[in-house]
């Protein structure tokens, strides 16, 4: 069971991460738009 | 320059006492009582009382990956403005010297596991070494987003006295999204749930740990010391932006401090 969801988990952790570069770059654009 | 000093010597101390904190809190959403709060000073000791095994096939390499990765963790700490003090050493440019200096640890972890020629270890270096480069292209848009506020590639500049308030009065909303971000990589770095979980025993599920099976007696220690100062370092961060506050006395700015640091720890669990 522990190996099924570790296999599960491994696919998407990539994803989460990516999410945060994408946070990162989206409050950059909002800031060079609109707040500088 | 005596205080910062004194507040490096501190954050080293009680690195250890964070992490034990989420186990804690792990614990009593399990339904458990838990280890106790000193725990991983007791590991500690328990570790540096030891002596090492090493394998025959293994070379210096091994043995050094544990003594570079908590001697980066250590130094990364003296850049680290804490509880709104300047830090022990500051230059324009030192986030990217502190961004590679944690990569070299990192790196000598990875190294020293592939010497051991386990495949299992291989295996846990390679996803190692694949995380981080995500994190790294976020933290480097981090950085564009604090020179476009700030001017100055300096942690100082960003997390000491006054300046996390003014990075959320230059603008507040974007902001968010990097303090979402900071949170994520502390996750991913620190090999929290859910990119590892570092209470598992199967080898397949585990990312940083399984790097370390084969390390035993100081060097685990240096390593684990090591994973509690970048953990100290990630969430150092997290608090200044969550807390920008400053109370006008350095007692209140480290109890708020303090509050803050357990505020970020515990959910990541």
């Amino acid at each position: 069971m522990e190996s099924v969801m570790a296999r599960y988990r491994m696919d998407r952790v990539p994803k989460f991460v990516l999410t945060s570069f994408a946070l990162a770059f989206f409050a950059t654009i909002v800031t060079l738009e609109f707040v500088k | 320059m005596t205080k910062s000093i004194v507040l490096w010597a501190l954050a080293i101390l009680l690195a250890p006492f964070f992490s034990a904190v989420i186990l804690k809190v792990k614990a009593f959403f399990g339904g458990r009582k838990g280890s106790p709060l000193l725990i991983n000073y007791y590991t500690l000791i328990k570790l540096f009382k030891k002596g090492s095994v090493y394998s025959t096939s293994t070379t210096f390499l091994f043995k050094l990956g544990p003594m570079v990765s908590l001697c980066a963790a250590i130094t990364v700490l003296m850049f680290l403005p804490i509880a709104g003090q300047p830090p022990v050493f500051s230059f324009n440019g030192d986030i990217i010297f502190i961004l590679y200096l944690l990569g070299l640890g990192r790196f000598f972890t990875i190294a020293a596991a592939m010497d051991t020629a386990s495949p299992f270890e291989g295996m846990g270096a390679a996803r190692e070494a694949y995380f981080p480069i995500i994190c790294e292209a976020t933290m480097f848009m981090i950085l564009v987003l604090f020179y476009i506020f700030t001017g100055k590639l300096q942690l100082a500049a960003y997390f000491s006295g006054g300046h996390p308030l003014g990075l959320w009065q230059a603008a507040g909303s974007p902001l968010l999204f990097v303090v979402i971000s900071f949170f994520i990589i502390l996750l991913t770095e620190n090999s929290r749930v859910p990119v590892d979980d570092p209470a598992t025993h199967l080898e397949l599920t585990m990312i940083h740990e399984v790097m370390v099976l084969d390390h035993s007696g100081p060097d685990l220690g240096f390593i684990e010391m090591g994973s509690f100062c970048k953990l100290f370092f990630y969430s150092t961060i997290v608090a200044s932006l969550i807390f920008p506050f400053e109370l006008g006395h350095p007692l209140l700015n480290m109890g708020m401090f303090f509050v803050a640091l357990l505020f970020v720890t515990l959910p990541s669990v």
